[in-house]
């Protein structure tokens, strides 16, 4: 026997579960090792004082079962719960599949015909007479003038609008070139009064030059004298 | 009657046996989860969730002879789940136990009202255990069980059982130590 046999041997006889054989000779090993001996007692003090602690009781029976529902009832609970998947992906798919069904036994006994066309899907109960597929002579030509009028009311909306159009486009080519005139116009006249304001100044400069060319002469004709 | 008869009856269409099992074994469920979460709502919470599980899956028992195991290891599933579910919120509520209110004389009052202090720190050092640890005191100190019946219920080895035990009475040891608990407390007249 070691220690850790020991303390498992002692959990067995602080509870009364350790047989005369096993307690003697665990006794006798406890008895030899001091520590363990402390253990021992601390253990044991421990559990008393465990037996302290109070508890609870509920106040009345807190379950009460109902009597099971009839056989019938059951049995089909049981199928139900037999055929119905546990995980969600499989209760989607069966889902699927049952409501799929639901629908061809539905369709095979109010007999439903779904046909598909180039004009469309079309759906009915029991027999579908045949939709017409020809015209008699008389629709024909009503169909022909209907168009004929549709044609003719279509292009003279379609010249109005395009003349209408060039109207509004003409207009706006007119104003451009109007525009255009005035800007030159005021360019020109901008230009004029611009050179006659250069001219005005070039003259006042020779004449201030004049003056001067003059101012000297008669100085040295003077100083000269 | 035997529970292992009361069993039989109730798959062989007896419902009322089933009442008769719950009258039987309610209180020992409502104790373990009482000890467990230190809540009477809650341990009537458990004890009913046991029952109504055992009753809907009564008939995968596969040995009649193990129902009490059996309803004790629903019992402590369900109560390691609703751990995990409120886990922290519960924690805190451990907070919430307070000493019981004192009506007695003056005489006696110190020694009760040291009594009762004792006994909220008793179950507080035990809500203090790893769950391994709190589990197999309960259902040994408390249930009564054997440690092979424990073995059973929790599906570990006897020494594992064993070694729990032992190491939770070493850690409620050392709490009491730290909080001066000593037979002191609970020995008085």
């Amino acid at each position: 026997m070691n220690k850790e046999e020991a303390r498992l041997l002692l959990m067995d006889y602080i509870y009364g579960e350790l047989d005369d054989a096993k307690k003697s000779e665990l006794l006798s090993f406890v008895n030899q090792h001091d520590d363990l001996k402390q253990e021992f007692e601390e253990l044991t003090e421990t559990q008393s004082f465990l037996h302290h602690l109070p508890v609870q009781d509920p106040a009345e029976q807190l379950v009460i079962m109902e009597p099971r529902k009839s056989i019938g009832e059951g049995f089909w609970e049981n199928i139900l719960n037999a055929l119905t998947p546990k995980n969600a992906f499989a209760q989607a798919t069966f889902s699927v599949a049952v409501l799929a069904f639901v629908f061809i036994v539905t369709g095979a006994i109010t007999g439903l015909n779904i046909s598909y066309s180039d004009s469309g899907v079309q759906l009915g109960f029991g027999k579908v007479s045949e939709a017409e597929k020809s015209f008699s002579v008389t629709q024909v030509e009503q169909i022909v003038q209907q168009i004929q009028r549709d044609n003719v009311a279509l292009v003279q909306q379609v010249v109005t609008d395009a003349q209408e159009q060039q109207n509004i486009q003409l207009e706006q080519t007119f104003a451009s070139f109007a525009s255009y005139l005035e800007g030159q116009r005021t360019n020109d006249l901008q230009l004029i009064s611009s050179g006659l304001e250069n001219l005005k100044e070039n003259t006042f400069t020779r004449f201030r030059q004049n003056e001067q060319v003059l101012g000297e002469i008669i100085q040295t004709v003077s100083y000269g004298n | 009657m035997e529970d292992t008869r009361l069993v039989q009856d109730f798959l062989g269409g007896n419902h009322q046996a089933f009442n008769t099992l719950v009258g039987r074994w309610q209180n020992k469920i409502h104790h373990f989860a009482y000890r467990y979460f230190a809540c009477s709502d809650d341990a009537a919470e458990i004890t009913q969730k046991t029952f109504i599980k055992a009753y809907q899956k009564l008939d995968t028992l596969e040995d009649v002879n193990k129902f009490s195991s059996w309803l004790y290891r629903i019992a402590n599933n369900l109560c390691l789940d609703e751990l995990k579910r409120v886990g922290r919120k519960r924690a805190s509520s451990y907070e919430t136990l307070k000493v019981a209110p004192q009506t007695e004389t003056a005489s006696s009052a110190d020694s009760e009202v040291l009594r009762n202090e004792g006994l909220v720190l008793l179950h507080k050092a035990l809500l203090q255990l790893p769950n391994d640890q709190r589990v197999v005191v309960i259902m040994k100190e408390y249930e009564g069980l054997t440690f092979p019946e424990i073995a059973e219920i929790l599906n570990e080895p006897i020494n594992t059982v064993k070694s729990r035990m032992y190491y939770g009475l070493r850690a409620l040891k050392k709490t009491f130590d730290s909080w001066n608990i000593n037979k002191e407390v609970f020995n008085y007249e």
